[in-house]
């Protein structure tokens, strides 16, 4: 890394980047989400709004592609905050690393407690002391669950319906969520070269994906479907 | 054959939830399943939910389908089945199983694997009454191997996972587990049991007697043979009486399985399909068993059917082993189920004895057993003659005190209850006669020390009694001539030292002081005291009885218990009304700032009404109180008079502070209130307000101009404290009460309404909310449809709330929906989609 102090103590040329104008209007579905969005919290319409405007940007900023990038990446990892009360713990630590190697040793020693045939020479603190450790990790494990768990919370806590997501649909999303997330992560570090066409490609599967999960029509699918299932079982 | 084009366009339609949902509910024709497959779908059924430490068991509607359509496409179903993977959701193991029902046994027989793992599962909440059916169907059809596997796993019953065996005796009663809760256990047998026993009684016979032999040891570890070791005595005679009749507790899975092993049993001795060495056989083998209760089973299959041979044989001994309670009960039961003992000596008999025998009887009488209450029972004769004699019981009390503490409560507690039908002459001379026995020296001994302590409480109670009007409220009970005996008795309890601190901690949890008060005999006397306060005021008696009763009252100032203060606190404005000057000289003594003073003001305030001049006489009292709400207040669950008290003190200040007694200006105890206050108070506060004005009119109350710009007032600073310290929010959730009143102008109502939601996210009483928002949409469309769509958003913590909004929240839609500005317009599109989205289809016809 380059001293910042030598860059800051003397003039720098100017940067002649051309910057257009942010688009004054969108198309449907980017609207849809964007009023979405900025419905529900500024920083997350402006994160939207700031990719789209990004991408309207000459070339010749040579960081353009990292910008947008890190704007659709903090979309994507403040929607949850900003959006769904989530079940659990998103970030784990040490500590989260050490209880889980415990709680893998504990499930490798299935003490058969719930077997009421089975008489191991334990006295009852012991059994309470094991009962409570159990305890423990059933309910560290409910609350800092694998990473495709933590997606999936993730994601219905997103959705906010009552209904459980189909298990079909929910691996279709935290599939997408997982490959845009990655992806997106690593344009914004500089990990990864792409074109501008496809990072808008990208972009927008992102929105349609957060517009399926937070906002899609779905009285107009409904009725498409009724009519669907009517020419087929009415024949029938 | 569905063509691809279709399946194409369906499938790229079932990317939500609610589609996906929305297409498995609706088809019914099995041409889809093909296709279906072929895309990927039946693979995945829905997991259980588990949230919060509860566990839910989401729709799998891809199953609802394939039970729809199982019987025309059973094969192709069957292998879908044979294809699932292991679920932990119960209602996909159901789907499962209520598809089987509906394909040929021969066919569903394959899968009993599959089923009989489900049954293994621990959760059972859904699958009771499918997995019965399915028993049910099996044994039916003649799949009996299959249908005895599956019932013997689902009625299977196991030891209480709460056995302690270190520290539990052999007295303590267990409690079973089955797979089920007990009203579904017993549904099932009901279903599994008639066509079980029709085609295999031998079978169901052992099956039944193997789960009643292990419900009853795993309940009672205290099983012991009985001195001829022929039979294993297991109390059923306390819980089965009547072998035939399951008694109170008919769902309990002991008598529900007693019932099903009779039925089993009689089945088995008339059936003609098993030949008689055989029944004697599996008879004996079940005799074997030696549980008294299986024994009564059989006694009672052969008592109306030993004709066959060998039968009798088996029938005589248990007859004759069971002859005295196949004739009478051991036990009896009361009408609130409790069991009853048998003196052994009737009413009328008792009542003739003359007095010397009455107290030889009390003296001698010994019961034949402990366990059934025969001496309370002795206790219950006493008490009635009391009831009928009383001039005899008054004059017998000295010497039935000295028999046995039983026989006195009996009589004490006789003149407590029918005080009513003693003249004022013989409550005196009850009086005099208490006071004589309980203020001698007693013996106290282990065994009657609680009957003591009972007849001297009920003396108390009998006293406190005396000195109110009758229950009909017609007459006085004793006339000046008697109160200063009945005031000596309460004087006497007075001293009574039964009640210390240490006894009201060690009841702490439990018993609050004010419930103490009336469950120990010095509280009790202090209550009596303020009724003979009360009564001397009544009757104008005279400042003797009342200096008497003051100064106990002045003596009982330094009981250190809370339970005494508590008294003073519950009473003051009856002291306040009766001796002004006393009240007002001791009013720091007994709202001390100190715990005993405390508990004064919250048994103040929770037994007190509001007085006008209250803030006048306890103002003081009241400020020093508001430094305690700055805290947040003892758990719901933990019912203390000090969560009590201080949820009274908010209601006492709202409504002075309704009536204008304290306003809101700097300095004032309202202001004081809201600015420090825990949230839960605040709350309090506007929900008490809030559901006076609510109630208004059903209560007939008048609200002044004044009075309502008094409350705009309070919630105007309330929402304004709440956005500057956003840990206050919860207090705004309960304006729903206020707007749901109608008390206030509709603009300001509907602004305040939704500035509240959008801080607390959801509102309390929103049925009634929703009902004045149904009333008010058609002038307010964009407000009304902003509020329904803050609350919905808000709902995310009751995820059930939404659905019981749906007549008053459609009917706000639809009204809205008619309006001719495009924007109301595109708001309700947007919630009805909303609504739909989150699964609630109802909201679909909002925009038709």
């Amino acid at each position: 890394m380059e001293d910042t102090e030598t860059e800051t103590d003397t003039m720098q040329p100017a940067m002649e980047v051309s910057v257009s104008a942010a688009p004054t209007s969108f198309d449907p579905r980017t609207q849809r989400l964007l009023d979405y969005l900025s419905a529900k919290s500024e920083r997350l319409g402006g994160m939207l709004k700031g990719a789209w405007t990004a991408l309207g940007q000459s070339e010749d900023n040579p960081d353009l592609h990292a910008q947008i990038a890190h704007s659709v990446r903090e979309l994507m990892e403040k929607a949850p905050k900003d959006l769904a009360t989530l079940p659990m713990q998103l970030n784990s630590g040490e500590l989260v690393g050490q209880v889980r190697i415990l709680s893998a040793k504990w499930k490798a020693a299935a003490i058969p407690l719930a077997d009421t045939e089975w008489n191991g020479i334990i006295n009852i603190t012991q059994k309470k002391l094991l009962t409570g450790v159990g305890a423990l990790f059933e309910d560290f494990d409910s609350k800092y669950p694998p990473n495709n768990q933590r997606r999936s919370a993730l994601i219905q806590a997103l959705d906010g319906s009552t209904i459980q997501i189909p298990e079909q649909i929910m691996a279709q999303r935290i599939e997408a969520w997982k490959q845009h997330s990655e992806y997106f992560i690593a344009v914004a570090h500089h990990n990864k070269t792409t074109k501008l066409e496809e990072l808008r490609n990208n972009l927008m599967n992102v929105e349609q994906l957060l517009i399926d999960i937070l906002a899609p029509e779905v009285i107009p699918v409904l009725d498409e479907l009724d009519e669907l299932i009517e020419s087929i079982e009415a024949a029938s | 054959m569905i063509d691809g084009k279709t399946i194409d366009q369906v499938i790229a339609k079932l990317n939500t939830p609610v589609a996906h949902n929305h297409f498995f509910m609706k088809i019914k024709d099995p041409r889809w399943l093909t296709p279906l497959v072929e895309n990927g779908y039946f693979k995945h059924p829905t997991p259980a939910l588990r949230e919060d430490g509860y566990v839910s068991f989401p729709l799998w509607t891809e199953g609802e389908y394939l039970v729809r359509v199982a019987d025309k496409a059973q094969d192709q179903v069957l292998e879908i089945i044979r294809q699932l993977p292991d679920t932990d959701n119960e209602r996909v193991m159901t789907n499962v199983v209520d598809a089987l029902l509906k394909i040929e046994t021969s066919k569903a027989v394959e899968m009993t694997g599959k089923v009989k793992a489900y049954i293994q599962k621990p959760q059972y909440l859904l699958l009771d009454k499918s997995i019965a059916n399915l028993i049910s169907k099996f044994a039916t059809d003649g799949a009996i191997k299959e249908a005895i596997e599956l019932t013997r796993l689902a009625l299977e019953v196991l030891p209480d996972p709460a056995t302690d065996t270190e520290s539990d005796d052999e007295f303590s009663w267990q409690h079973p587990k089955t797979k089920f809760s007990d009203h579904d256990y017993h549904e099932m047998v009901k279903k599994i049991t008639p066509v079980l026993v029709d085609k295999a009684p031998d079978k169901a016979a052992d099956i039944y007697a193997d789960l009643a032999k292990n419900v009853v040891r795993y309940e009672h570890r205290g099983i012991k043979e009985s001195k001829d070791k022929k039979t294993l005595e297991d109390m059923s005679l306390i819980w089965r009486p009547v072998i035939e009749y399951a008694g109170e507790y008919p769902n309990h899975p002991r008598d529900t399985l007693i019932d099903a092993l009779n039925e089993s049993l009689v089945a088995l001795v008339k059936t003609d399909k098993i030949t008689s060495e055989a029944k004697v056989r599996q008879l004996n083998g079940l005799l074997g068993i030696k549980l008294s209760v299986i024994k009564r089973s059989v006694e009672y299959a052969l008592r109306d059917n030993h004709q066959e041979k060998g039968l009798t044989d088996i029938h005589k001994p248990l007859a004759k082993e069971f002859a005295r309670i196949i004739k009478r009960p051991a036990v009896q039961f009361s009408s609130e189920f409790e069991p009853v003992g048998n003196s052994g000596i009737e009413q009328e008999d008792f009542d003739k004895l003359d007095n010397n025998a009455l107290i030889e009887k009390l003296n001698t009488y010994e019961p034949s057993s402990s366990l059934y209450s025969d001496r309370e029972a002795l206790g219950n004769n006493v008490e009635a003659a009391a009831k009928n004699n009383p001039n005899r019981f008054i004059a017998l009390l000295p010497k039935i005190a000295k028999t046995k503490y039983l026989y006195l409560y009996s009589v004490v507690n006789a003149f407590y209850q029918n005080i009513d039908s003693l003249s004022p002459e013989q409550i005196g001379s009850a009086s005099k006669a208490f006071v004589k026995i309980f203020g001698a020296k007693t013996e106290e001994s282990e065994e009657s020390r609680d009957y003591y302590k009972w007849a001297k409480a009920s003396a108390a109670r009998f006293a406190e009694k005396a000195f109110d009007k009758s229950d009909d409220k017609k007459r006085e009970r004793i006339s000046t001539k008697q109160a200063d005996d009945v005031l000596n008795l309460i004087l006497l309890m007075c001293r009574d030292d039964d009640l210390t601190a240490e006894y009201e901690i060690s009841e702490e949890g439990n018993l609050d002081a004010a419930s103490l008060s009336l469950n120990t005999i010095r509280g009790e006397a202090m209550h009596a005291i303020i009724h003979a306060m009360v009564w001397a005021n009544r009757n104008k008696s005279g400042s003797d009885l009342l200096d008497k009763v003051f100064g106990e009252l002045t003596r009982g100032l330094d009981d250190p218990t809370q339970t005494i203060r508590s008294v003073y606190g519950m009473h003051y404005s009856n002291i306040w009304g009766t001796r002004k000057a006393w009240a007002e000289d001791n009013k720091d003594r007994i709202f001390s700032d100190n715990e005993l003073g405390r508990v004064a003001v919250d048994t103040y305030t929770s037994f007190s009404g509001v007085h006008p001049d209250a803030i006048t006489i306890l103002g003081d009292v009241y400020k020093r109180q508001l430094t305690r709400l700055r805290i947040e207040p003892p758990d719901e669950k933990k019912r203390t008079i000090a969560r009590e008290g201080l949820k009274h003190l908010v209601q006492h200040l709202s409504l002075h502070y309704w009536y204008g007694a304290i306003d809101l200006a700097n300095g004032s105890m309202m202001k004081e209130l809201i600015d420090t206050s825990h949230s839960k108070y605040l709350a309090e506060a506007i929900n008490f307000i809030g559901f006076r004005l609510y109630k208004s009119e059903e209560r007939s109350l008048d609200i002044t101009d004044e009075a309502l710009t008094r409350l705009k007032d309070l919630w105007e600073y309330l929402i304004a404290t709440v956005k500057e310290d956003n840990s206050k929010k919860e207090a705004l959730e309960d304006f729903g009460t206020w707007f749901a009143s109608g008390q206030f102008d509709d603009n300001w109502s509907l602004d305040q309404l939704l500035a509240a939601l959008k801080i607390a996210g959801s509102v309390d009483l929103d049925f009634a909310v929703l009902e004045r928002l149904e009333k008010l949409v058609s002038n307010h469309p964009v407000k009304a449809i902003g509020i329904v769509d803050a609350m919905v958003d808000g709902a995310t913590r009751d995820r059930w709330a939404i659905g019981s909004w749906r007549d008053n929240a459609v009917s706000i839609l639809k009204t809205a929906y008619q309006s001719d500005d495009d924007t109301v317009k595109q708001m309700v599109r947007e919630l009805a989609n909303k609504l739909v989205k989150k699964g609630y289809e109802e909201y679909r016809d909002v925009l038709k």
